[in-house]
């Protein structure tokens, strides 16, 4: 009886966070993530598999694409869960996993373009000359500067905004498709330093990808009065300090 | 900071010692519009208008607590109105709290009455009481000066200034009483939605939305600038119209009215509500600071009570509704149709069909849609406007607009007013709510009776959106024109609704 009333607790606590599977989803990113790092480092290279993720063969430019898609699922995607929810709780039973995968995929496309291209313009960079301190310190600087914009606030608050979705047939899946790829959109201009950080440090680093990721996702979520991005702008701003002193 | 001379201590002893009373405004205006504790308010607010907006014990100063289109200036307590969010209520009656001591203190200085306490204005009452009370009308007070509680046009709604109804439809505050939780979801809640401070959400509570919002609304009209056009229906003017604080002060009182109809309801009792500081002046200027868990009690704790002692007689609420049977904890409600194109108001009636997926019929077949087995609720969403239309729409389930004879009581499910629409959207306040409001009615009630007069069909499911106007005083039909005026198609400022939907709980 106790097991019965506990399953159906679970059950409804499950109804109400349609988005589980994709938790999970984002969960086996991580762990692979976590596992490629480990085999890598024991291997001896401590930036992982990605090692500035350097697209100058096929071979090589589809692991970065991998690897980056790898990264932005388990980095963005659990900023828009909320948006992954409201998408399942807003489509009738039937097709609510479909929807939000789609959403999910639609969300993931824009942030794997940003990444080719973000790798392509790294290293077009590290050709021009700059040494790796130099494009870390510059790069944190920029990251820094774009938190202190009111474009940066604006892009958070958008994040959070939603779009209505029909109830069934094309319409659905296009409305589904457009608001994760406005979503992604606004979590672009939102956060594209700190992935550009990420393409210059590598994005086989799982510490550093684990806190950028605990920032911007506080920073989703803050309603605090003030500013809501002062907090990871304080982090980064403190990572600046400590790359130039340690250069 | 600047003080008044008031005796602090002798105001501690007043505070302790006296159980203010909060007055119908329309009793007290019963034998002559000029009251005392009306004309006390009266020559209080012209003392506070004097006062200049560095005290904070001034007219404009309390006026800009609430919201204001100047940014708030260092150590300022300004903008800092909570609404659409569980706050909203406990915030409003700290506000109310501070300004009535300040009020009163004014009242004290000037000679007026001791017992003072801010009046209410009941509108939810047939006529006269359900239009502007007469002080608030008249050109000038009783000694022939110019009457602070009267505004220049056009700083109310034309017709309501003029003496117009205010509709059932807009005063009621069934639908809010009817609720037994204090916090949505799945219905919006009598309170408002749990969330972290913030000056404008979109989570507000059912007494939020009517008749709050829709009051600021009707009694403002359509906005213009800043402060230039009707006063209530902006946040940034609202407080800056004396008869704010009469609307308030009922709210207040609906309040404790809805927690002695009992049947589960209660406040709520975590800690992020009950613990909330806000900030504010008492009547000598310095800054004071409560929190939820102090006002609960507004007799024990803030020394006041309303005229009228609660009872679930005469409130619209069945007994039924306010003894509910606690449900089983379950799922959230199940989507079963929806709109599959935004709409656009302008000002005129506009219906929308709802289309129903194949796989969800059943559940708007069954004997439980129907029936009251299961709650239904009807979400009307991404609610985007530039401005406020100064417009209510009434929001009706499968109602022809075509015919002037439909029973629109029959069925009304609420109201849409979009006060405070503007703060939403501007992306720069220092903790802003996002664009959008989610409008969610639960519409359980007019779908059974629906049912049973024989008009639910869920194959033919229509939402139509149609301007709630203001009703011409007996012997006054010529302000019917002035009405029509307001509210003909294309006279609004277009409001979009991103989708209607229907939820099955």
């Amino acid at each position: 009886m106790a097991g019965r009333s506990s399953a159906r607790r679970v059950a409804v606590a499950l109804a109400w966070r349609p988005e589980w599977p994709v938790v999970m989803v984002v969960a086996m990113a991580w762990v692979a993530l976590v596992v490629l790092y480990v085999s890598s480092s024991s291997q001896g290279a401590h930036t992982g598999y990605g090692s500035h993720g350097d697209p100058a063969t096929l071979a090589a430019f589809g692991a970065a694409t991998g690897g980056w898609t790898l990264m932005s699922m388990a980095m963005m995607v659990p900023t828009t869960l909320p948006a992954v929810r409201h998408v399942g709780l807003n489509s009738i039973r039937c097709r609510r996993r479909w929807a939000m995968a789609l959403y999910v995929a639609s969300y993931l496309a824009p942030w794997v373009t940003f990444g080719m291209l973000a790798l392509l313009l790294v290293r077009a960079l590290r050709s021009a000359g700059p040494d790796e301190q130099q494009l870390l310190v510059g790069t944190l600087v920029i990251a820094v500067m774009w938190q202190l914009t009111k474009w940066k606030r604006r892009s958070v608050v958008a994040c959070r905004r939603t779009v209505p979705l029909p109830p069934a047939g094309w319409r659905a899946d296009c409305a589904c498709a457009r608001f994760g790829i406005r979503q992604a959109g606004r979590c672009v201009v939102s956060c594209w330093p700190l992935m550009l950080l990420m393409a210059v440090i590598g994005h086989g680093n799982v510490i550093i990808m684990a806190a950028l990721t605990l920032g911007i996702v506080v920073e989703q979520r803050t309603w605090v009065r003030g500013s809501l991005t002062a907090p990871l702008t304080g982090a980064l701003a403190a990572a600046t300090v400590w790359a130039v002193l340690s250069g | 900071m600047p003080t008044m001379d008031f005796d602090q201590q002798g105001a501690a002893e007043m505070y302790e010692e006296t159980t203010f009373v909060r007055r119908d405004v329309w009793t007290l205006q019963a034998d002559d519009p000029w009251d005392p504790i009306t004309e006390a308010y009266a020559l209080a607010v012209a003392t506070m208008q004097a006062r200049p907006i560095t005290d904070p014990t001034s007219w404009a100063y309390q006026a800009a607590i609430h919201a204001t289109f100047t940014a708030t200036p260092p150590g300022a307590v300004w903008n800092d109105c909570q609404h659409g969010s569980w706050y909203f209520l406990s915030w409003h009656r700290m506000y109310l709290y501070y300004f009535e001591r300040i009020v009163r203190a004014a009242v004290l200085s000037i000679g007026g009455p001791a017992d003072f306490a801010l009046p209410y204005w009941n509108y939810d009452q047939p006529f006269p009481n359900n239009t502007l009370p007469q002080p608030f009308r008249e050109p000038t007070l009783p000694d022939g000066s110019p009457n602070p509680l009267s505004l220049p046009s056009p700083g109310r709604s034309s017709p309501i200034a003029n003496g117009a109804q205010l509709p059932p439809a807009a005063t009621s505050s069934g639908a809010a009483m009817a609720m037994t939780n204090f916090i949505g979801p799945p219905g919006p809640g009598f309170g408002g939605g749990s969330q972290p401070p913030v000056h404008f959400s979109g989570s507000a509570g059912a007494l939020e939305q009517t008749p709050h919002n829709v009051i600021h609304v009707m009694v403002g009209g359509a906005p213009n600038g800043q402060c230039q056009g009707g006063l209530m229906v902006d946040p940034r003017c609202a407080a800056l119209d004396p008869i704010f604080w009469l609307h308030h002060s009922n709210i207040d009182r609906l309040w404790n009215r809805w927690l002695a109809l009992g049947g589960g309801r209660a406040n709520p009792d975590e800690p992020a509500w009950l613990d909330q500081p806000f900030t504010f002046h008492d009547e000598t200027g310095v800054v004071v600071t409560l929190t939820g868990a102090e006002v609960v009690d507004s007799a024990e704790q803030l020394h006041y009570v309303y005229d009228d002692q609660p009872s679930a007689q005469g409130l619209g609420v069945s007994m039924n509704d306010a003894s509910p049977t606690p449900r089983e904890p379950s799922g959230p409600p199940e989507m079963v149709a929806a709109t599959e194109r935004p709409v656009e108001l302008v000002g005129g009636a506009r219906s929308v069909p709802l289309r129903v997926p194949s796989s969800t019929m059943s559940l708007l077949t069954s004997d439980d849609a129907t029936t009251g087995a299961r709650d239904l609720y009807l979400n009307v969403e991404d609610i985007e406007a530039e401005q406020n239309p100064g417009v209510v729409y009434g929001v009706y389930l499968n109602m022809s607009p075509d015919d002037p004879g439909a029973d629109r009581v029959r069925h009304h499910v609420g109201n849409i007013a979009l006060f405070g629409i503007e703060l939403m959207n501007d992306p720069d306040k220092a903790h802003p709510g996002v664009p959008g409001f989610r409008h969610t009615f639960d519409v359980t009630r007019v779908v059974g009776e629906l049912s049973e007069a024989g008009m639910w069909d869920p194959d033919a499911l229509t939402v139509t959106f149609e301007p709630i106007t203001p009703i011409p005083p007996p012997g006054q039909e010529d302000l019917t024109a002035v009405v029509s005026a307001e509210f003909e198609e294309g006279a609004a400022p277009p409001v979009r609704i991103g989708r209607v939907s229907l939820f099955v709980g």
